[in-house]
């Protein structure tokens, strides 16, 4: 849990959405929680209060407005509780599939053009679900090597592997507690 | 054969496509992406973009002849259609590398568009088509003078190119607009279709007649009707479909999915999903990957 939040408060990199490295990268935890699978999409899918389960998030703000192609979009502003903020896009949210995908618009995680999914199963067991979160992003760095301390794939990777591992624990518990 | 370029274990998995087997796993350069096939050079071309290099596979024997290090960060491949040179895009220093497809001796460089990433070429041999990742267009290169002979505006970010069998349309897909441009590759006309999110690469079917798109966020492939002009069916593959192609004997469409480490397979008649075959770590396989058995 301090580890995630200094990882986030050293990763004060702006981010560049449009141009990306070549190679993208992938991070994909998943966890068994002892709660109903409706209970446990219930929490992933409120995209406006991430704050409730994730440890490194202070408070989340949500707003609508025009995207790119002029569609009517949500979006959120984390604030963490290390300082800096991320600005996120909501992709879909499925209650049918049990999945919420969403973006990283802009933010303090050294990553480029980041695209997520969390998905609520049943299963394994009766009366336990399963989570996946499952995350495709580039590094920072988009030219040739060397590349830059900080802006490499392991960096990102670290980042994001960080947020996953602080996150779906909390999230188990918030679902397990009565 | 198909020739499936694994990102996350830096290999190519060969696919029998009668068999559906993969019959070869061979061991290349650092983050393949790309691939090119020539069944008169009996030939794949590899690029490895962290390992800066291409890498050259006996597709006979399904063995790697060597791998050649190139100055830039490689990404998207082409055979020329008299098979004799191969074409690399450099993905950071906007530029087309040409070598002897055989030697692999250095031939020329060509200026192209931003980023550029896929590149198909006419039949003719006459043109060669970038799609300029940041630079939202199409650069048409003469290839006799190896200059820019014109630009076409596209959708934001494309990517994967195709062509028609008789190179009268091209085909482009734009990442970041979900979209699908269609131009008239004599005046240059083009028009737009919407297709799934994230989408990344394009196949004409084998009878020519629709436009099989994959699109990375919906893990599912676009069917485009040609003759309507409009997005018909999404057919459900693996997880982030990138690469995508057509074994012109089955007229199979073959999709390599980057996130579940596998190959989709899907009948060009039905349009429905017949296997999917286990490959190696973040399969991407971009470009044309499938040399036909019948001409091998």
């Amino acid at each position: 849990m301090k580890n995630v939040i200094a990882l986030i408060a050293m990763a004060l990199l702006p981010l560049t959405a449009a141009a990306h490295g070549p190679s993208p990268q992938k991070v994909e935890k998943e966890i068994v929680i002892k709660a109903d699978p409706a209970k446990v999409w219930a929490l992933v899918k409120d995209f406006g209060n991430l704050q409730k389960w994730h440890p490194a998030v202070a408070s989340t703000k949500l707003e609508t407005k025009k995207d790119e192609n002029g569609d009517i979009q949500t979006y959120r502003t984390l604030t963490l509780k290390a300082g800096g903020a991320i600005y996120e896009k909501l992709r879909s949210s499925d209650d049918k599939d049990m999945q919420l995908k969403y973006e990283i618009v802009s933010g303090v995680l050294p990553v480029a053009d980041y695209n997520a999914k969390m998905t609520v199963k049943a299963g394994p067991g009766a009366g336990e679900t399963t989570v996946v979160w499952m995350a495709r992003f580039y590094r920072v760095y988009k030219l040739n090597p060397p590349i830059p301390a900080g802006q490499d794939d392991e960096s990102a990777v670290k980042a994001v592997t960080g947020v996953f591992e602080a996150g779906l624990p909390a999230l188990k518990a918030l679902a397990e507690s009565k | 054969m198909a020739y499936i370029t694994n990102q996350g274990d830096n290999t190519v998995s060969v696919i029998d496509t009668t068999t559906h087997q993969v019959v070869s796993t061979i061991k290349v350069g650092l983050k393949p992406v790309g691939v090119a096939v020539s069944a008169v050079n009996h030939r794949a071309y590899i690029s490895n973009v962290d390992g800066q290099s291409v890498s050259v596979i006996d597709t006979q024997k399904n063995k790697l002849i060597n791998t050649y290090p190139i100055k830039g960060s490689p990404v998207g491949l082409l055979v020329s259609p008299d098979n004799k040179t191969l074409y690399v895009a450099d993905w950071t220093e906007d530029r087309i590398y040409l070598f002897d497809a055989i030697s692999m001796k250095a031939q020329a460089e060509i200026k192209s568009g931003k980023a550029p990433a896929g590149m198909v070429m006419s039949p003719d041999g006459k043109s060669l088509y970038i799609a300029n990742r940041d630079s939202n267009d199409i650069a048409v290169i003469n290839t006799v003078t190896r200059q820019i002979s014109q630009r076409i505006p596209v959708g934001r970010h494309p990517f994967g190119l195709a062509l028609s069998r008789n190179g009268a349309e091209l085909y482009v897909v734009n990442v970041f607009s979900n979209s699908v441009s269609i131009i008239n590759t004599t005046n240059f006309k083009s028009e737009s279709i919407r297709v799934g999110e994230y989408p990344y690469c394009v196949t004409p079917s084998k009878d020519g007649l629709f436009l099989l798109v994959t699109n990375t966020q919906d893990d599912n492939v676009s069917v485009i009707e040609l003759a309507k002009k409009q997005n018909i069916a999404a057919i459900k593959v693996g997880e982030v479909p990138e690469g995508i192609s057509v074994d012109e004997q089955s007229g199979h469409i073959y999709v390599a999915n980057w996130a579940s480490n596998q190959v989709s397979v899907i009948d060009g008649q039905s349009h429905k999903l017949i296997t999917q075959i286990k490959t190696g770590d973040k399969s991407r396989a971009f470009g044309q990957f499938i040399l036909p058995s019948i001409m091998k």
